[in-house]
Parts: C-alpha cells; sequence; structure tokens
C-alpha cells in the first residue's frame, strides 16, 4: 500500500466525500454566502490535515509510537467508520445553523474525523506527506464539490457513501495487517 | 436519525458528539493499540552482563553428567521432574554460541558445553542409512529436533575449537537428518527404533527450521559434499507452503530456526521468495517486540503479561539471524532491525531476576536461560560485528 493510487484511494475512503454531503443537510439561505463559507471551511480543513501529514513523524515520536503500530492501531477507528457509513451513511443535520457553526460542521464534522486524521498520520508516515496531500486534496475537493453545488440526488449520494464505507473496511483490514508486518 | 433531523440544535449536537468521538476513540487506542512503545536506553555491551548471568545459572545448576537443571520452582526451591532432550541439545548450542562470542576465554563455558555435548553423544544411537541421533532413552524415538540442535552444536564446535574430531559424527547427524526429509521439503519429526524408519505423518513447526539451520552449517563447514540441496529445500517448503499446510496461523510463523538458517544462507545467493519470505518473518519478530513494549502502564489492561524468558529470546535470536541477513544482502531495504533489537534486548535484559534466571510464574526452564541468552548475544554480537559474519 505504498503507491500514489491506492494512498489516494485510502485517504478519500477515509474522507468519505458523499457520506459528508449528506451530512450537511440543511438548504442554505443564501447561496452567495454558501459557497465561500464551504470553501473557506474545506481549505481550512486541508490546512490542517496538511499540517497533521507534515508534522507525522515528530507527532508519532512525540506518542512513542512506530509507524507499523500506528498502522495497525488506525485499522480500528477506520473499519468503525466504514461499517458506520454501511449501516447509516446519512446522519444529516437539516436545520441551518450560524454561518460559524456551518464551517465549523464542515471543517471538523466533515473532515477533521478521527479515522481520516488518523489515516493521514498513517499514510504520511510511510509514503509520504505528497502522496498523503495528494488524497487529501482529492476529497476535499470531492466534499466541496458535492457541497457547492448540491445537485446530486440523495439516493445515489447514499449509494455512494455506503460504497466507500464498504471500501473502509476492506483498507482498514490491509491496513491492519501491513501493521502487523512492518518492521 | 430523528436526533439528528428534528432538533434545532442538532448541529451543536453533532459538533460536541464529534468532540466526543474524539475523546474517545483518542483514549481507547492510547490504552490498546497506540499506546506508547517504551524502550529503555540500550548500548552495544549492555546486555554482556545478563548473557553471563544468564549462562552462569545453566553452567552451575549443571549435573557432572552434562544434564541441565530442566526446570525449577523458586517458591518451594526445587527441581521440577521431568527432561527433554531437544532443550539439552539448545542449550549446548547456546553455550557454544556463547563461547564463540568469547573466544573460548570463558572455559566454564566451554567445559559446561562439552559436558553437555558428552551427555548427548553418549545417548546417540545410530538410525537408517549411516546416520544417528541422540535419543533420552534407547527404546525411545529420535527426535529430528534433537538431533538438529545437536548438529548446531558439533558445529559450533568445530568453529571455536578447529577439531576435526567430531566430523564423523556431523556426517551421520545429517544423514539422519535427510533421512527424516519429506519430497516437500519438510521434516518428519520422529525417527522409531522399532520399526528403524522415520514416523509417518507427524511434522513439527520447530523441526523443519532446526534442521535447515544445522545442514546450513554442514555445508559451511563441507561445502561441496552437497548438504546445501536439503536446505533448499526446506528453506522453499518454509517460504512459500509451511504456515498453510502445518495450519500455522497468523503467517508467517515466528520461526528464529528458519532465521538463524537465512543468516546463514546470506552469502549462497538467496532468491526473491526467500527474501519476500525473510522480510515477512522480520515483520513478525517485530510486531512482538513493539507489542510487548506497549505492555506498560495503563496499557497493561490490554496487553497479555510478558512472555516466558524462552518465548522472548526467541524474538530476538530471530531478530539477530536476520539482522545478520539485512547487513549482507543487498537486495534487502533498509529497515530498523537494529532499533527493534535494542529495544526487545533492553526489555528482555531487565526481566532477568538477579539468580541469573528468567522466571514465569516462579518456574524457569533450561531453555528459558538458553533463549534469552542467545537472543542477547544475537543482539550485541549484530551490534558489534556490523554484520561481519564471524
Amino acid at each position: 500500500m505504498s503507491g500514489l493510487g491506492p494512498v489516494m484511494l485510502m485517504v478519500l475512503a477515509a474522507a468519505n466525500p458523499a457520506a459528508g454531503a449528506l451530512s450537511v443537510a440543511w438548504r442554505p439561505s443564501n447561496r452567495d454566502q454558501w459557497r465561500p463559507r464551504v470553501m473557506l471551511a474545506v481549505t481550512a480543513a486541508v490546512g490542517l490535515l496538511w499540517l497533521v501529514a507534515a508534522l507525522s513523524d515528530p507527532i508519532l515520536d512525540a506518542l512513542s509510537v512506530t509507524t507499523g503500530t500506528w498502522r495497525l492501531a488506525t485499522a480500528v477507528p477506520f473499519a468503525i467508520a466504514g461499517v458506520r457509513w454501511m449501516v447509516f451513511p446519512a446522519r444529516p443535520v437539516t436545520d441551518e445553523p450560524r454561518a460559524g457553526t456551518q464551517m465549523a460542521l464542515i471543517a471538523l464534522t466533515v473532515l477533521f474525523t478521527p479515522q481520516l486524521v488518523a489515516v493521514v498520520l498513517a499514510t504520511a508516515a510511510h509514503d509520504g506527506t505528497l502522496r498523503t496531500m495528494a488524497g487529501v486534496v482529492l476529497a476535499a475537493i470531492a466534499t466541496a464539490a458535492l457541497l457547492w453545488f448540491r445537485a446530486t440526488p440523495t439516493p445515489l449520494l447514499s449509494v455512494v457513501a455506503r460504497l466507500l464505507g464498504g471500501i473502509a473496511i476492506v483498507l482498514a483490514i490491509a491496513l491492519g495487517v501491513d501493521g502487523t508486518q512492518t518492521i | 436519525m430523528t436526533f439528528w433531523r428534528s432538533s434545532a440544535g442538532g448541529a451543536k449536537r453533532r459538533l460536541v458528539a464529534w468532540l466526543v468521538v474524539w475523546v474517545v476513540t483518542a483514549g481507547l487506542l492510547r490504552v490498546t493499540l497506540a499506546a506508547p512503545e517504551v524502550c529503555p536506553q540500550y548500548s552495544p555491551g549492555d546486555g554482556q552482563a545478563a548473557i553471563d548471568a544468564g549462562a552462569d545459572w545453566i553452567v552451575r545448576t549443571q549435573e557432572p553428567s552434562g544434564r541441565y537443571l530442566y526446570e525449577y520452582d523458586r517458591r518451594t526451591e526445587s527441581a521440577v521432574p521431568g527432561y527433554n532432550l531437544v532443550r539439552h541439545a539448545g542449550g549446548t548450542m547456546s553455550l557454544y554460541q556463547l563461547a564463540i562470542a568469547q573466544q573460548g576465554q570463558n572455559h566454564q563455558v566451554v567445559e559446561a558445553a562439552d559436558r553437555g555435548m558428552n551427555y548427548l553423544l553418549e545417548r546417540a544411537v545410530d538410525t537408517s542409512d549411516g546416520g544417528m541421533g541422540p535419543a533420552l532413552s534407547s527404546r525411545g524415538p529420535v527426535k529430528t529436533g534433537t538431533a538438529s540442535l545437536t548438529l548446531v552444536s558439533l558445529a559450533h564446535r568445530r568453529i571455536l575449537t578447529g577439531d576435526p574430531g567430531f566430523d564423523d559424527e556431523m556426517r551421520a547427524l545429517g544423514r539422519f537428518l535427510m533421512g527424516q526429509q519429506l519430497p516437500d521439503g519438510g521434516m518428519l519429526n520422529f525417527w522409531d527404533p522399532k520399526t528403524g524408519a522415520p514416523v509417518p505423518g507427524e511434522r513439527s513447526r520447530f523441526a523443519t527450521g532446526e534442521a535447515a539451520w544445522g545442514l546450513a552449517l554442514m555445508h559451511e563447514a563441507f561445502p561441496g559434499e552437497g548438504w546445501d540441496t536439503p536446505v533448499w529445500a526446506i528453506m522453499d517448503y518454509l517460504a512459500t507452503e509451511r504456515d498453510e499446510l502445518e495450519e500455522l496461523w497468523p503467517p508467517p510463523w515466528p520461526d528464529q530456526w528458519a532465521a538463524y538458517a537465512l543468516g546463514e544462507m546470506a552469502e549462497w545467493g538467496l532468491e526473491e521468495h526467500h527474501l519476500d519470505y525473510a522480510q515477512r518473518l522480520a515483520g513478525r519478530f517485530s510486531q512482538m517486540i513493539r507489542w510487548d513494549a506497549q505492555r506498560e502502564g495503563v496499557a497493561e489492561i490490554s496487553h497479555l503479561p510478558m512472555p516466558r524468558g524462552g518465548g522472548y529470546g526467541t524474538i530476538l535470536e530471530g531478530l539477530g539471524g536476520l539482522e545478520w541477513l539485512w547487513l549482507n544482502e543487498p537486495r534487502l531495504a533498509d529497515a530498523p532491525l537494529r532499533d527493534r533489537l535494542e529495544c526487545g534486548a533492553a526489555r528482555l535484559a531487565e526481566a532477568q531476576d538477579a539468580d541469573g534466571a528468567w522466571y514465569y510464574d516462579d518456574l524457569t526452564r533450561v531453555d528459558d536461560q538458553q533463549h534469552a541468552v542467545s537472543g542477547l548475544l544475537m543482539a550485541d554480537v549484530s551490534f558489534n560485528l556490523g554484520g561481519n559474519k564471524p
């Protein structure tokens, strides 16, 4: 699991943009303000995830955990998230909150999730920051696009969220096995 | 679902839930799979005192006949009945390893190893096709593992002394092992004196790797005599078939004997599937060290107790054997084997009792000292030699 494609797929599955788009279900009252908020929130999340990726080695050192151990540990929240998406792909917030809360919801609860941060740490330490960030940017663009246009039918998003949930489970198992085999 | 859908405060509750999930996830991981790996400081030579004390336990409890104190209960301060000749051969092997590292300077160790060897050779019985192997009783079966580790011990003795006096015995042991080999490269576990033949259908997870190491040392001692042929067959079997056929899970089974053999074969021109096997073995041993290093503080609730000295020692033996392969095989990518060896050696040395033994539930067995001494020795040898095989 060290090529660019597999790393990007792992990060994308951990982010699950479809499930993220389903969770932000309110109808924006002001379209002109909505799109900058989405951009700002997604950009902030990407910035935070870049920090995590760039500092992966010192973070793991500070935690006194080796890369293999972290990959094994990451498999658990990653797999649990996958199962949750398979069973409950949509957990929508339907009432429109205030502007600041909207951005916090998108940046934190959609993108800065435990499983995504864990996966970013695991892949950045093992496969490098660049490959990891390629996956983060792909996931962020997909999330932003789904929130920006709001044109994808909910049933289709639900199917994609479940599909990514299934992929997350498979990749979590692979990550855990790899963690047990890492020197 | 209703909770999230209906409430006006849904967004705030979602943020709180996000925070709670973060805290719970981080907390649970921190006391289980992501617990800190605690590795005490360890430098080359730090294990020497533990090695000497462990070897001294074996030597001072040995009987004049060469028989070792097999198992000891410190609660009752008495020996536990029973004996295992494979472990006797292993103890002897370990003493010769130490004697080589000390260049024979410690005469007590050399003499104890020789006494242990005499005990084995006195019990050797002739087997089929000019072979021989030690057995605990004249009617009992000959175990492949005993013959293998006797051969390893004699090979080490030959390296130590340069004395060819036991070359005939080494060849007889080698012939016995070849007679125990199956067409797939695996080894049968027993030879039965009643039938004069190997016992069919009974393999051992230990014997195959032990035989590989013994025969690999035979090839090193007597190149050109064809002893490498059965070793290649064994290594192919271990690398490709063994775990599935013998139902060992999770693969690869952490076989330190195979690792010793791989280290010995570092200059033989191993094939890619052997190197792949070596990498998987190294990963397995490393994971065991990493997991054990997490057994500290609160994380003790999620980690089983430390393995007995014998079990832990085998991990270091395996990593030490593979470290030699890594340092001599340019096709293997850099890997932190030495970090794992240091961590494991430090933790194993700390677990030693004041009397030189490694106890588990107040019991210690000769192979606890054997494997721990060999493991610490392999770690130290790998540090000191920088990969240059003696």
